[in-house]
C-alpha cells in the first residue's frame, strides 16, 4: 500500500557518450530525470550542459507545425500518418517551407482584402459625385482652390442653410445627396470649420486621387477592377484552404519534433565539465537493472550508482480494478513518498457510502447505462465513468436492500424483497445506528492508518496519541448520552453520565498535550481539534439524511403522478411526464449528492486522521505526456 | 398543544437555524478563498476543502442544543 518504490540513481559517462546515453534514457521512459545545479567543488565548477545543436531547428520546426495546425481546419478523416517515410531533417525542412508558403499566401490575402477596401470606398465616393459632368481629376487639378465635398443628409435647423452659398453644386442623386464648394486655398479651412460648427459632415476624397475621367466612366472601370480583385482574393483563400491537405503530415510530425527537441534538450538538465557528463534522477527499483544492462551492452564505459531513495517522486502502484480511484486520490493530492496510498480503501468504502445513500434499483441500473454510454463516447473520462459504473453497480445492490425502485417498493404487485425499509418512520433511529457504527469504524480506520505511518516515531508516542483519541471518542459519546442526546438519535444508551465524559475527555486531552510535538501555545494543537472530533463523528449522519431525501422525493413524484393517473386522458400524459421529468431530476441531485458527500467524507473525515499528501509526480524521460 | 410547547419549537428551530446561517456565513467567505487560492495552484484543493467545511461544529453545537431544548417540552 504504498508508491512504487524508487532508487535515487547517479550516471557519469564521457561527453562523447552522452548522446548515446539520452538514447538510451529516452528509450527506455523510465527515468526521472533531477535537474543538476550548478556547484563549485573545490575550483572545479560543474555547470549544467548545453543543449544539442539540433535544438534550435527543432525549437523551430515544433512552433511553426503547432502554428500550421492551429491555424488550418481540420478534415474529415485525418489521422497522424502521412504515409511517406522521411529523415529528420527532409521532414524539418518540408516543415519549414509550408511554414514560408503559408507566410507568403497570408500577406497575399491581406494585401488583396486591402485592395478590395480601397476599391469598395472609390465606389462609395465615385457614386456620390455621380452627377457630376467633369473628369475627376480636374478635383484635385487646381492648385490654388481646394474642393469640400459635403454630406447633405440630415435635414436639420441649420444656421446657414449650404444651398444658399455662392457657387455651390449640389449633387443630387436617388438615394443621397451631396454638395460641393470650391473655394480658395486660404479660404479652406475657415470654411470647413464653418461647415463642421453647422453640423454638416465634410466627405474625404483623397482616395479618388488617381481616379481618372467622369465619376460614371471611371465606376465602370473599377467595378471591373474589383471583380478582377476579388477573383484573385478568392483564388488565394482557395490555396490556403489546401493547407488542410498536411494536415496528415503535420499530425505526424509533431509528436516526432517534440520527442527529437526533448532529447536535444536534455544536457539542460544535466551537469557537464569539459570532459565528462553527469545525470542524476530516479529510477523505480525493478527498472534498474535493465538500465545498467543497455548501458553495457552499448559498450558505454559509464559509472551507475544507484542507492534506495528516502524522498522521491510518486508513481501510485495499484492493481488493475482499484486502479480507477486514483483519479479521486489525484484531485485531492498525491501522497508523499513515504507515506501510505489510500486508494485501496478509497475503493472499497467510496462506493459502500455512494450505494448507502441512493440504494435505489431503478436510478442504480439508469446510471449504470448512462455511464457506459459516456464512457463509449468520451474515452478520455474513463477513470472517472469507471469509478461511477461501480458505484451505480453498488447502488443497485443497496437498491435490494432497502427494496426500492424508483422509490416504490412494489413492482408490478410483487413486493420487493427487503431487509431494512429506510422510509418508515421507525427505521430512522436503527438507520441513524448504522451511520454512526459506520462513521466511527471509519474514523479509527483512518486513526489506526496513522498509527501505522507514525511507527517509525516510535511505538510509545503513537500509543498514547491514538490511544487518546479514542478516549476522547468514547467521551464524547459518554457526554452525548449524559444530555440523553444519544437516544434520542439511536438505539442505545449505556448510561453515562456527564462526569465520566469529561473525565475521559480530560485524560484524553492531557495525553494529546502530552505527545504533542509542538512547543509553547502550539501545544494545545491536539485539543482545540477535540470538537472537530465530535463534528466527524456526527457527520456521517448524512449517509443517511441525503438518502432519505432522495426516497422522499421520489416518493412524492410517484404519489403526483399516481393522482394524475388517475383522472385518465389528459392528465395520464401530463402524469407520465412529470414521472420521467421528476426521476430525471432526482437521479441527476441523486448521482451528484451522494457523490460530493461520499468524497468529503473521505477528504475531510478520513484523510485528516492521516494523510499529508503533496507528492511529486513521476514524469519519466521520454515519456510523453497527453497534454 | 399550549403555548409553551410552541415555544419549545420555536427556540429549537431558533437555535439550529442560528448557527446553519453563522456557519454558512463563515464559510462562504472561507470558501471564496479557497477556490481564489485552488485557481492559482490546484495542489490546495485538500487544504482548501478542509478549511471550508470547518465551521460544520457551530452546525453541531447547534443541533445538540436543539435536541435538549426539545427534550423539556414534556
Amino acid at each position: 500500500m504504498r508508491p512504487e518504490r524508487m532508487r535515487t540513481i547517479q550516471l557519469l559517462c564521457k561527453k562523447e557518450d552522452s548522446s548515446r546515453v539520452i538514447e538510451i534514457l529516452a528509450d527506455l521512459k523510465a527515468v526521472h530525470l533531477t535537474d543538476h545545479q550548478r556547484q563549485t567543488v573545490g575550483k572545479a565548477i560543474i555547470d549544467i550542459g548545453t543543449p544539442r545543436e539540433s535544438a534550435e531547428r527543432l525549437s523551430s520546426a515544433l512552433i511553426a507545425t503547432r502554428n500550421l495546425l492551429a491555424k488550418t481546419e481540420s478534415v474529415k478523416g485525418e489521422k497522424p500518418d502521412d504515409g511517406i517515410d522521411q529523415t529528420l531533417d527532409d521532414r524539418i525542412i518540408r516543415t519549414m517551407v509550408l511554414a514560408e508558403m503559408y507566410s507568403t499566401h497570408e500577406q497575399e490575402l491581406a494585401a488583396a482584402e486591402k485592395s478590395l477596401q480601397r476599391l469598395d470606398l472609390q465606389l462609395d465616393l465615385l457614386d456620390m459625385l455621380a452627377p457630376l459632368e467633369s473628369p475627376v481629376e480636374a478635383i484635385f487639378a487646381a492648385k490654388s482652390v481646394q474642393t469640400i465635398v459635403v454630406r447633405d443628409a440630415k435635414p436639420g435647423k441649420r444656421a446657414f442653410d449650404i444651398k444658399s452659398a455662392p457657387h455651390v453644386i449640389l449633387l443630387e442623386n436617388h438615394r443621397r445627396s451631396a454638395a460641393m464648394l470650391v473655394v480658395q486655398k486660404q479660404d479652406a479651412q475657415k470654411t470647413k470649420d464653418l461647415l463642421l460648427g453647422n453640423s454638416y459632415e465634410l466627405v474625404d476624397i483623397s482616395p479618388l486621387r488617381d481616379v481618372r475621367k467622369t465619376p460614371k466612366e471611371a465606376t465602370a472601370r473599377i467595378h471591373a477592377e474589383r471583380a478582377a480583385m476579388q477573383r484573385e482574393h478568392q483564388r488565394i483563400v482557395m490555396d490556403i484552404a489546401n493547407f488542410n491537405q498536411q494536415r496528415n503530415f503535420l499530425l505526424e510530425s509533431e509528436p516526432i519534433f517534440a520527442f527529437e527537441l526533448l532529447k536535444a534538450q536534455a544536457p539542460l538538465h544535466f551537469g557537464a565539465t569539459k570532459h565528462v557528463t553527469l545525470v542524476g534522477g530516479f529510477i523505480p527499483e525493478k527498472r534498474a537493472a535493465e538500465l545498467e544492462r543497455r548501458i553495457k551492452d552499448a559498450a558505454i564505459t559509464a559509472l551507475v550508482e544507484t542507492s534506495p531513495a528516502r524522498q522521491a517522486p510518486v508513481a501510485l502502484d495499484n492493481p488493475r480494478y482499484t486502479k480507477d480511484f486514483e483519479w479521486l486520490l489525484r484531485l485531492y493530492s498525491l501522497p508523499r513518498y513515504d507515506e501510505l496510498d489510500p486508494t485501496r480503501l478509497l475503493a472499497l468504502t467510496f462506493p459502500v457510502f455512494f450505494g448507502f445513500m441512493l440504494g435505489d434499483i431503478g436510478y442504480g441500473l439508469c446510471a449504470l447505462a448512462v455511464f457506459m454510454l459516456l464512457k463509449a463516447k468520451m474515452p478520455k473520462t474513463r477513470q472517472l465513468m469507471n469509478i461511477f459504473i461501480i458505484s451505480a453497480v453498488s447502488t443497485i445492490i443497496f437498491g435490494f436492500v432497502y427494496g426500492e425502485f424508483f422509490g416504490v417498493s412494489s413492482i408490478l404487485g410483487a413486493q420487493l424483497p427487503m431487509l431494512i425499509h429506510r422510509a418508515e418512520v421507525e427505521s430512522i433511529r436503527f438507520m441513524f445506528t448504522v451511520a454512526l457504527c459506520i462513521g466511527l469504524f471509519h474514523i479509527n480506520l483512518g486513526l489506526l492508518l496513522g498509527a501505522v505511518d507514525k511507527m517509525k516515531d516510535g511505538l510509545y508516542f503513537v500509543i498514547i496519541e491514538k490511544g487518546c483519541w479514542l478516549l476522547v471518542e468514547i467521551g464524547l459519546l459518554t457526554l452525548a448520552d449524559s444530555i440523553h442526546l444519544l437516544e434520542k438519535i439511536t438505539l442505545f444508551s449505556f448510561g453515562g453520565s456527564m462526569f465520566n465524559g469529561f473525565l475521559l475527555l480530560g485524560i484524553g486531552g492531557a495525553g494529546l498535550w502530552h505527545t504533542e510535538k509542538e512547543t509553547g501555545v502550539l501545544k494545545v494543537r491536539g485539543i482545540i481539534e477535540i470538537p472537530m472530533m465530535a463534528s466527524n463523528m456526527l457527520s456521517y449522519i448524512r449517509l443517511v439524511a441525503i438518502g432519505l431525501a432522495s426516497v422522499y422525493l421520489a416518493f412524492i413524484i410517484n404519489q403526483q403522478a399516481g393522482l394524475l393517473f388517475a383522472k385518465g386522458g389528459l392528465a395520464l400524459a401530463l402524469g407520465v411526464v412529470i414521472l420521467v421529468l421528476g426521476h430525471a431530476l432526482n437521479l441527476a441531485l441523486g448521482l451528484l449528492g451522494p457523490f460530493l458527500h461520499s468524497l468529503r467524507l473521505h477528504y475531510v473525515e478520513f484523510f485528516t486522521k492521516f494523510y499529508e499528501g503533496g507528492g511529486v509526480a513521476y514524469r519519466p524521460f521520454g515519456a510523453m505526456e497527453e497534454s | 398543544m399550549d403555548i409553551g410547547t410552541g415555544l419549545i419549537g420555536i427556540a429549537a428551530a431558533i437555535a439550529v437555524a442560528g448557527s446553519a446561517i453563522g456557519a454558512a456565513i463563515a464559510e462562504k467567505e472561507i470558501g471564496a478563498a479557497a477556490v481564489g487560492a485552488m485557481a492559482e495552484k490546484e495542489e490546495l484543493f485538500g487544504k482548501g476543502l478542509l478549511l471550508t467545511v470547518i465551521p460544520e461544529t457551530l452546525v453541531i453545537f447547534g443541533l445538540v442544543i436543539a435536541i435538549i431544548i426539545l427534550g423539556l417540552a414534556k
